[in-house]
């Protein structure tokens, strides 16, 4: 596990940190709470400990700061000079987890450690988000590891345009990891479409794709419940922007608000492109799977109209991340189920129009 | 009166490595005479809230560094300061005369080589 240490005293680091570190941990260590910030809203780290008086942002003040990220959860300790009840209530009131007083004793920072680290494994977040979708996904047989590839796909686009091109100033750390948790989300919807359309085994009328298309508002009313009941539960805005819009096309003539540009939130934009590979790439009763080298054309004649052209570029741009992805999750030996899959695909989403 | 230096506490603390001892020590030192200059200078200038302050942070890294006896000094000045006691000379000097006492605890033979050298905290005041 990856831990951040953060004191403004020298010699307070280099004894905790020996100690983590014998402990098996690894170890980054900052002198502020602004220099911690970054390295936790850029790195994988689920565990802080902090001091409480620091230069430039103290530790309280960080907390508050990891504590308005989206995210994984993060585990604060607090590691202080401050004694008595009040500091322990200011600091546990201020959203740490833990609190103990300089100087550290070693055999119980172990111990709360371990207790640490329960806590970020017990974080079921993911994994009830993931189970829903799974819920959701599981009426109409959709192939094998769908999500998986998904939340892979969007992952991996989400890192790509972190670094390079337009929106890379947009994309941090805490997007990537909101994108992986909450793109499986995406036709969460399909619960409300009745078995007669959504596990119909030929093309759909017109009359039945108007109701195919309604998963997407119901995506969104079923994530904006959730929403208002917890606010501050920013992933659930993003579960909700990705299930709401991710077949809205580039150029105006999705679906259901017929979005275009840049009034399609950008996650949803990313994950409309891996959607859209995925069917491609999967076995349909209506057809077989395409190649990647067929797929990657279709994807390339909707950019710019389909497709955000920036994002098809990240896509060409790690094509290989994309068959690779495809390789490890394809169900293998597994056959198929060719149920009526992503009626929406047969009968609007003809990719490349 | 506190210890000046428990050397089986940071010994235990540091697992047991001398190497790791001595370099706790070392930036102890340094981060002390910092601090303390720094106190001086907000004290001197009637800065009573960062007097407070850094005397908060002596106390925590003199606790890490096995000083009791600093670390106990360094909270009355906190506590002084944070009540707007101006009066506050004779526990400065007596933090530096503290420093001197854990130095040659800690330190031994380094010490000894550079008592003459106003870097080991030999205190100036009366």
């Amino acid at each position: 596990m990856r831990l951040v240490i953060v004191d403004d005293d020298p010699s307070v680091l280099i004894v905790l940190q020996a100690y983590l570190e014998s402990l098996g941990y690894e170890v980054a260590a900052a002198t502020d709470g602004a220099e911690a910030f970054e390295l936790v809203k850029h790195g994988d780290y689920r565990v802080v400990i902090s001091d409480w008086e620091m230069p430039n942002m103290n530790g309280i003040e960080l907390c508050r700061k990891i504590r308005e990220r989206s995210g994984e959860y993060v585990y604060f300790m607090l590691l202080t000079s401050r004694e008595g009840k009040d500091a322990l209530i200011d600091g546990l009131d201020s959203g740490a987890d833990d609190f103990l007083t300089k100087p550290f004793e070693p055999e119980e920072l172990r111990v709360r450690l371990r207790t640490a680290e329960r806590i970020v494994s017990l974080e079921s977040r993911e994994l009830v988000i993931f189970s829903l979708a799974r819920l959701a996904e599981s009426r109409d047989c959709e192939t094998g590891e769908h999500l998986e590839r998904i939340r892979e796909y969007s992952k991996a686009l989400a890192q790509r345009l972190a670094q390079h091109g337009a929106y890379s100033d947009l994309i941090d750390a805490d997007f990537v990891r909101s994108i992986y948790s909450t793109s499986p989300l995406h036709d969460i919807g399909k619960v409300g479409i009745p078995d007669s359309v959504l596990l119909k085994p030929g093309k759909l009328t017109p009359a039945e794709f108007e109701i195919m298309k309604e998963h997407a508002e119901i995506g969104r009313q079923t994530l904006e419940d959730a929403l208002k009941a917890h606010p501050n539960a920013h992933y659930l805005r993003e579960a909700r922007d990705i299930a709401w819009c991710h077949h809205e096309r580039f150029d105006g003539t999705g679906y259901p608000r017929q979005l275009s540009g840049d009034e399609i939130p950008l996650s949803a934009r990313i994950v409309t492109v891996c959607d859209v590979y995925d069917a491609l790439t999967s076995k349909r009763h209506y057809k077989p799977a395409f190649t990647h080298e067929k797929s990657r054309q279709i994807i390339l004649d909707g950019k710019g109209t389909h497709f955000d052209p920036e994002i098809v570029d990240a896509f060409l741009a790690i094509e290989e991340q994309f068959k690779a992805i495809r390789k490890k999750f394809s169900p293998g030996a597994m056959p198929s189920i060719t149920w009526s899959l992503n009626a929406n695909l047969e009968n609007q989403v003809t990719v490349g129009n | 009166m506190p210890e000046a230096f428990l050397i089986d506490e940071l010994h235990h603390r540091c697992m047991g490595n001398p190497q790791l001892v001595q370099r706790v020590l070392a930036s102890f030192r340094l981060s002390f005479m910092n601090d303390l200059a720094q106190m001086e200078i907000h004290f001197l200038s009637g800065q009573l809230e960062k007097v407070a302050k850094t005397a908060h942070k002596i106390k925590g890294s003199a606790a890490n560094a096995a000083a009791p006896a600093i670390s106990e000094l360094a909270q009355e000045v906190e506590s002084l300061a944070r009540q707007g006691n101006n009066d506050l000379d004779q526990q400065i000097c007596n933090l530096q005369s503290e420093f001197t006492r854990f130095a040659s605890a800690a330190f031994r033979e380094d010490f000894r080589q550079s008592d003459d050298d106003s870097s080991t905290g030999k205190p100036t005041c009366a």
